[in-house]
């Protein structure tokens, strides 16, 4: 389990979180949402030890990230938005770094590479920026780390490769595993979350598993005489709208119009949450 | 699990270190040679002289051993310091305790090693063709009594300078080589201004810094007899921690640096 309280990080003066207190369990898919520059690269990267706090706690299965001991940078793999490389082949990188994750597992590795389209035996020298994401990606999930936190993953990916990459993911998470996704792109990965926190400057404005989303609000075209509207929008297929769900059946959520209405419905939408208890899948 | 040091993960951190540089290491051994040799044959042709002097081959060397030296240390952490490659290197499960000693291993004993044994081969070569007058070449002996206590004089300056250029490698984000180079300077020129007062410090007046010799110290006061006398327990024990000890001094600090470096 991962345990943020009250974090606070600050960058050249800036601000960048502010108190942000969460825990992350294992055996579920966490979206950390958000704009350009709210934090959501810096939470993550104080939760794998890249950056300190400067005030709150913050551990990961007991253990504190900035401490960077050997059996904690283990258990976790951090997936950035840009992948470095040395200029060597893929099993020569397999050779040198696979060694230090105990549970890596060359077999699903080369899965990964088969699903994405990428030969093993190649030169990373020659694979083009997305290619080279997905090698990062594959051999993150071939770590079998209990934590894997990742930047932006589908930044740089084909369309193929990003269905073959929620497939790869939703097939990786098992009760031992925990997956914390940061991202701008909130519609990449519909259907693959089961929990969304929304960053909005440094503060963590949203923390809601998706069964409770479901539960609470209703995401669709028409509007239910007497609910109230929560958010509308206007679209090319119509007007979309979030509404209060008193149907008692869990509603399908669109996590772009979520996000939109939580960026400017802030206090209504978690009104709404307030009173209910946070349901886990 | 250890979490200071492992053996297991320096060796695996050593293991990475060679697949990704194995090609470069090799091709840097065989400039070095070549630079040496080409180094030594140009001091000989300007010179007009075609007499080997291993006295002047080891200025050469020497100096060549710190701008060589000092620019592979500053590249030792070159990679934390670049936002993109620290992500990587902070990340790979091993200490800070291995991940310093990884680089202390790879500057001051793979590199020094290498170089001395690169200088000795070439010595060797050129003393051989010297005296055996090859190639017409001449050979001018060195001062017996001062040649090896000069190489190890001339070695543990290097490795104080190495030692404070690993660490601005880590320190300084950006121009590390300049700065390095400025602290470097001022750091020997205090040495050289205020070496005297700290043999007054340790009320050993005999002791001076610019004898190499670890046996005996020269006094000129007493001229009239030997000039000598013999080096006391003391002396060489402060001789020994002025020597070597700064570069220990150094990768300590690192080791400090290490641990909070961030990759911000």
């Amino acid at each position: 389990m991962i345990a943020l309280k009250e974090v606070a990080f600050t960058y050249k003066k800036n601000k960048v979180i502010k108190g942000v207190t969460e825990v992350f369990s294992p055996g579920h898919i966490y979206g950390l949402l958000g704009d350009n520059g709210v934090g959501k690269t810096s939470l993550l990267k104080l939760m794998t030890g890249l950056l300190f706090p400067q005030a709150g706690t913050i551990t990961v299965q007991g253990l504190v990230p900035q401490y960077r001991h050997p059996s904690f940078l283990r258990s976790v793999f951090f997936v950035p938005d840009t992948a470095f490389f040395s200029a060597i082949s893929i099993p020569q990188y397999v050779d040198g770094y696979a060694p230090f994750y105990p549970r890596f597992s060359k077999k699903q590795f080369i899965r990964c590479l088969t699903a994405f389209n990428i030969g093993y035996d190649n030169d990373i020298e020659v694979l083009s920026f997305g290619q080279k994401k997905k090698l990062l990606l594959s051999f993150a999930l071939a770590a079998n780390t209990p934590y894997l936190f990742l930047d932006e993953p589908s930044n740089g990916l084909d369309i193929l490769s990003k269905a073959a990459f929620k497939e790869l993911l939703s097939g990786y998470i098992d009760d031992s595993k925990c997956v914390i996704i940061s991202t701008h792109q909130v519609n990449d990965l519909s259907n693959l979350l089961d929990h969304v926190s929304i960053l909005r400057n440094g503060r963590l404005i949203f923390s809601q598993s998706i069964e409770a989303i479901s539960r609470q609000l209703l995401f669709g075209n028409e509007t239910v005489p007497g609910s109230e509207i929560l958010f509308a929008e206007d679209t090319l297929r119509g007007r979309t709208t979030i509404t209060s769900n008193s149907s008692g059946y869990p509603s399908g959520v669109d996590l772009e119009m979520l996000y939109k209405a939580v960026i400017t419905k802030e206090e209504k939408i978690n009104q709404l949450f307030a009173h209910t208890e946070n349901i886990t899948i | 699990m250890n979490e200071t040091f492992s053996t297991q993960r320096f060796l695996l951190l050593l293991k990475r270190e060679w697949i990704e540089n194995k090609r470069q290491y090799l091709l840097s051994v065989t400039a070095l040679f070549l630079l040496l040799n080409i180094i030594l044959l140009l001091q000989l042709y300007l010179r007009r002289t075609w007499n080997y002097s291993p006295d002047s081959f080891l200025i050469i060397a020497t100096t060549f051993l710190c701008f060589l030296g000092g620019t592979y240390a500053i590249t030792a952490f070159q990679k934390y310091r670049a936002r993109e490659s620290a992500v990587f290197q902070l990340g790979i499960p091993a200490s800070a305790v291995e991940k310093l000693f990884l680089e202390v291993v790879k500057n001051v004993l793979v590199f020094n090693l290498t170089f001395i044994l690169l200088f000795k081969a070439t010595d060797a070569l050129y003393t051989w063709m010297g005296t055996n007058y090859i190639l017409h070449m001449g050979y001018i002996s060195p001062n017996p009594d001062n040649y090896r206590e000069k190489q190890l004089g001339a070695f543990t300056f290097f490795l104080a300078l190495q030692g404070l250029f690993i660490y601005c490698s880590l320190h300084f984000r950006k121009y590390a080589y300049l700065s390095a180079i400025i602290i470097g300077v001022i750091v020997v020129w205090l040495l050289i201004k205020y070496a005297n007062a700290i043999s007054t410090f340790w009320g050993i007046n005999t002791w001076s810094f610019s004898n190499p010799d670890f046996k005996r110290t020269y006094i000129s006061i007493v001229s009239d007899k030997d000039p000598y006398i013999e080096n006391s327990f003391l002396i060489n024990l402060l001789r020994a921690f002025y020597m070597f000890g700064w570069a220990p001094l150094f990768y300590w600090a690192t080791y400090f640096k290490l641990k909070e470096t961030q990759a911000k």
